[in-house]
């Protein structure tokens, strides 16, 4: 699985960051660190790395270096910088320029790319602290894998909306994956005692399956990986009026979660006023690049935690977004929702969410 | 002086013969201070004066008698030797403004403008005024009939200038950020006049809402049209060259932040220098940059 680094202690000079693309950053915000540490990490894994990185990057800056920290037993220094190099050289050269990538292998050898970032003093002390052999050592957080954790709320979604059970081949069409992750998937949880296997092959939950619920919850900030945005000009969130833009540029494969989207599921939702606008974007929807630059060009990224976010965007790795269908632009899946909600620690909010969803499809 | 604008307002309005406050708005920061109270939370502005915008029509030389009457009504003369009245051998250009005290009321003065007419080409304009055998002028900004657009009413007796029109007589007085400083310092510090009138511009921006900036180009393509009908397009098409000049001088810039936070419509709200500069790409995104397209394409 794909790991971001969870570090017990920050390089000196750096702090950790609580969202966004990056890990940690320098005090000054010029220089950047994003970690990408497992044993199986992949061709597509790397790839899908450099573009998170490099759209971190456009969106900021104050960022003067970003550095992708990779280390993957599957991949040699070799394969690693081929597909490096493949990917950059289609990135804009204002935005590649202030990239840099760190290949760590065993013992910790390091080579990068360019070259000439392994004499940066960040670089040589990531070698010599031995965090890395610390944080790759480190066991799964959360016990799931982003397989088990897509297929696991494509199952509850269908079951929240009391659509029955569903075949295996369903949810290879609906997640993108392939049968093995599928199969692996629904082995765990019915290992679990939380999904049924029916006669015609079919599946579905058995209830409301809280120890893999509060898994998802756990772990959902390090798979969704929101991308938060504030005004620029320091100005107060305007949930209504990014709203308004978006109804008005019809952006296709964007939908609304959030608290907006809680008061669409619960008439009775409970919380005055909208903090944030949050948004999901399914995997063949409009990029971020061009949403931001349409709706509103003048929001930055922010990886403040403590600031006031005016825009966050979620990206749904699946090939099916299971937006409600209809609405202009149409609201994402309960189970987003849940997990917006969580995200914005709105936790009593969404445990009344789930109690509503749960007795209107008649399963209390 | 800090003082509330409601409470200036409210004062100026029981003062002012009511004819005359029916032919009078209030511009400036006391407008401005007074339409954002409520995002204020009701917190005091800085001022020294404020500006009385007189709309009648036609000619401003009855302002004499009318100021003749406010003088019987207890109103007092803020003169200096700068500001000493005139004679009939003094160029208009060199007479003083008509300033007063509103009576029983210390700390801020009223400052007479008058409307151009339409079209007007001169950036200020000079129209003599006779108050008991001295002579005063009234000044008459180009830009001055844009105030005027939408007039907003204080629910006081007084109207006041929409925001929004004092945002576009701001940018197009000022399309170079010159070399002229205001008369008396801020805080501590002489700054340029344009960069305090920019520095409003960018201040309203900042408390105005987004969807509410959206809606002024329509209205800003109305009064230009109105005031300007041959230049409307020119003038528009320049409306965003001041805040470019303040965005490329540093020091400017910091003195428009300066003047906005010390004055009075962002204190307490802790915008950073960086922050203000910002809602020069607010601006663009929302009402400048539709305003060059129509601009461009009528």
């Amino acid at each position: 699985m794909i790991r971001r680094a969870s570090h017990p202690t920050s390089l000196p000079g750096f702090r950790e960051t609580e969202s966004g693309p990056f890990d940690q950053v320098s005090k000054d915000g010029s220089l950047v660190l994003s970690f990408r540490l497992s044993r199986i990490m992949g061709a597509r894994d790397l790839h899908a790395a450099i573009v998170e990185t490099a759209l971190g990057v456009q969106g900021d800056e104050r960022i003067k270096l970003a550095l992708l920290v990779w280390r993957s037993e599957r991949m040699s220094w070799a394969r690693a910088q081929h597909e490096w190099n493949q990917v950059a050289r289609l990135l804009p050269a204002a935005v590649r320029k202030r990239m840099g990538f760190v290949w760590f292998g065993e013992g910790s050898t390091i080579e990068c790319e360019p070259p000439t970032i392994k004499t940066l003093p960040v670089v040589r002390q990531l070698a010599k602290t031995g965090l890395l052999e610390e944080v790759s050592a480190l066991p799964p957080s959360v016990g799931l894998s982003p397989g088990l954790y897509e297929v696991f709320k494509v199952l509850l979604v269908l079951w929240l909306r009391g659509a029955g059970p569903t075949t295996t081949g369903d949810l290879i069409d609906s997640c993108g994956f392939s049968y093995p992750t599928v199969a692996g998937a629904i082995e765990e949880l019915a290992r679990r005692r939380e999904l049924r296997r029916l006669r015609n092959r079919s599946v579905e939950l058995v209830g409301f399956p809280r120890q893999t619920w509060q898994q998802a919850v756990a772990i959902s900030d390090q798979l969704r990986k929101p991308i938060r945005f504030v005004c620029a000009a320091g100005r107060p969130p305007e949930p209504e009026f990014h709203l308004k833009r978006l109804r008005e540029e019809r952006l296709a494969g964007v939908g609304i979660g959030g608290v907006i989207a809680a008061r669409q599921l619960h008439r009775e939702f409970d919380l005055s006023g909208t903090p944030r606008l949050d948004l999901t974007i399914g995997s063949t929807g409009t990029g971020m690049p061009e949403l931001i630059s349409r709706i509103d060009p003048t929001l930055q990224i922010s990886h403040d935690p403590s600031a006031e976010f005016a825009l966050v965007i979620h990206r749904l790795r699946r090939s099916e977004t299971l937006f409600e269908p209809k609405g202009n632009p149409p609201i994402v899946d309960p189970v987003e929702v849940l997990l917006d909600l969580h995200e914005m620690r709105l936790e009593q909010q969404a445990a009344d969410l789930v109690e509503h969803l749960l007795r209107k499809a008649d399963r209390r | 002086m800090k003082l509330k604008p409601r409470s200036i307002i409210a004062h100026l309005a029981a003062a002012l013969p009511r004819n005359l406050a029916k032919e009078s708005f209030v511009a400036g920061s006391v407008a401005a201070g007074f339409h954002f109270e409520a995002r204020l939370e009701r917190r005091e502005i800085r001022t020294k004066d404020a500006d009385i915008v007189v709309h009648t029509v036609g000619t401003h030389a009855d302002l004499g008698r009318r100021t003749e009457e406010l003088l019987a009504r207890g109103w007092r003369w803020n003169l200096s030797k700068k500001f000493s009245p005139g004679s009939a051998k003094t160029r208009a250009e060199d007479l003083p403004f008509i300033r007063l005290f509103p009576p029983a009321m210390k700390g801020f003065f009223i400052e007479f403008l008058g409307l151009p007419s339409i079209g007007q080409r001169r950036t200020k304009a000079h129209e003599r005024v006779v108050v008991h055998g001295t002579h005063y002028a009234i000044p008459i900004f180009r830009f001055a009939g844009l105030l005027s657009w939408d007039l907003l009413d204080t629910g006081l007796g007084l109207k006041y200038a929409d925001p929004a029109m004092m945002c576009l007589a701001n940018l197009l007085s000022h399309p170079k950020l010159g070399t002229i400083r205001m008369e008396t310092e801020i805080g501590g510090r002489l700054c340029l006049r344009s960069a305090k009138d920019l520095g409003r511009v960018l201040a309203i921006a900042r408390l105005t809402p987004r969807d509410e900036i959206r809606s002024w180009t329509d209205r800003w393509v109305e009064a230009l049209n109105y005031w300007f009908p041959r230049d409307w397009r020119r003038l528009g098409k320049s409306a965003s060259q001041g805040l470019d000049a303040l965005l490329r001088n540093h020091s400017a810039l910091l003195e428009a932040h300066h003047t906005a936070t010390h004055l009075g419509l962002l204190p307490g709200l802790r915008v950073t220098p960086e922050e203000f500069a910002e809602n020069v790409a607010v601006l663009k995104n929302d009402v400048l940059g539709p305003l060059l397209e129509r601009c461009g394409r009528a």
